[in-house]
């Protein structure tokens, strides 16, 4: 009793310790029509406030501008100007960031009560912190993460959050999404996060009118023919499902 | 009186003649008027009508790691179709 009462405070003395927190991940994704993964570094920086991921798209030196599909045909990336970024304000409880229909961009703030996690008995260590698995089903994906109670901030990267920890990985049961961390700095002093989306020229949406104009476009290319014949379409699912299947 | 007969008969036979010719050409041409409206208007209904005979090919445009939009293209050979997709997909890329 008396070792468990030292080991919680000793955990709650650390935290308050912590002013910042910085958290680098490997960010990968690997959709099935396409033929190799996208891997990026990312970094998480929280003062348990706000929190802003950013993935280092610009950056990533395995840039590829096109490729063989996985069944014929071909990939053609557009390479970004500008990292994205995503920000929660756990204070107001809302995530801000950026999605797209076709190219054009849409602030989205989102509600922050969107994962329901359900708590495993599954442990590991990850860069040498006792972690728990835990689990979730998120907008079209099972996801299995693995978060720590020895940093008790409520963040994640990506739009990951809610889980007692800090969350230092997580992946996607399909293989699509996997991010991990890969080093981890507690700092002292406090950093001022800001949102990047602060005096943004975009008004804000929510996911739902977001989606809604997902749609929108998604039924307009169904009957959309280029003038020499060919289709263009819009995938009905990214990381998260955007047209639901009827 | 005989000739001039002959003569009739003969001008009557050259025109029906020119006149069943004409009328051959004329519906050859109809026949092709259509088929280039039907390519150049409506394509995608002479492909699903002869679906067998060509070949379809898709190019996925990326952004960010994730598939943000593809373009399908047709043609007789399966090289044809990828081209088009090809074309299609880069000229949408340009345009953003």
């Amino acid at each position: 009793m008396k070792v468990s009462f030292l080991l919680i405070f000793s955990c709650l003395f650390s935290y308050s310790q912590v002013n910042t927190l910085v958290v680098d991940y490997s960010y990968s994704i690997k959709f099935e029509q396409l033929p190799t993964a996208t891997t990026v570094n990312s970094r998480l920086t929280s003062n348990g406030e706000f929190s802003n991921y950013e993935m280092d798209f610009v950056g990533n030196l395995d840039f590829v501008d096109e490729e063989p599909g996985v069944e014929g045909g071909s990939v053609l990336a557009i390479k970004p100007d500008a990292n994205p970024y995503i920000f929660k304000d756990h204070k107001d409880g809302y995530i801000y960031s950026i999605e797209r229909v076709l190219m054009k961009p849409f602030l989205v703030k989102d509600s922050m009560n969107i994962f329901n996690w359900k708590l495993q008995n599954v442990k590991k260590e990850i860069l040498g912190y006792n972690c728990q698995e835990a689990k979730v089903n998120y907008r079209g994906r099972n996801y299995t993460a693995y978060f720590t109670l020895e940093i008790p901030i409520e963040t994640g990267p990506w739009k990951f959050y809610g889980l007692p920890g800090l969350i230092l990985q997580i992946k996607s049961d399909d293989g699509v999404l996997q991010i991990t961390a890969n080093k981890i700095e507690i700092k002292k002093e406090a950093i001022k996060i800001i949102n990047p989306y602060h005096n943004y020229e975009l008004v804000p949406i929510s996911w739902e009118s977001y989606v809604n104009e997902y749609e929108k476009k998604y039924s307009e290319l169904i009957r959309y023919r280029s003038p020499d014949g060919g289709l263009v379409s819009i995938p009905k699912k990214k990381i998260e499902t955007l047209v639901k299947e009827k | 009186m005989k000739k001039i007969l002959v003569l009739f008969v003969l001008c009557l036979g050259l025109m029906s003649f020119t006149d069943s010719s004409a009328l051959e050409t004329a519906t050859e041409n109809v026949v092709s008027n259509n088929l280039v409206d039907i390519e150049i208007s409506t394509e995608y209904v002479v492909i699903d009508n002869v679906d067998d005979a060509l070949y379809s090919c898709r190019a996925t445009i990326t952004y960010n790691g994730e598939p943000v939009a593809s373009t399908t293209g047709f043609g007789l050979t399966a090289a044809g179709a990828c081209a088009q997709a090809r074309l299609l997909a880069m000229a949408w890329i340009a345009a953003q």
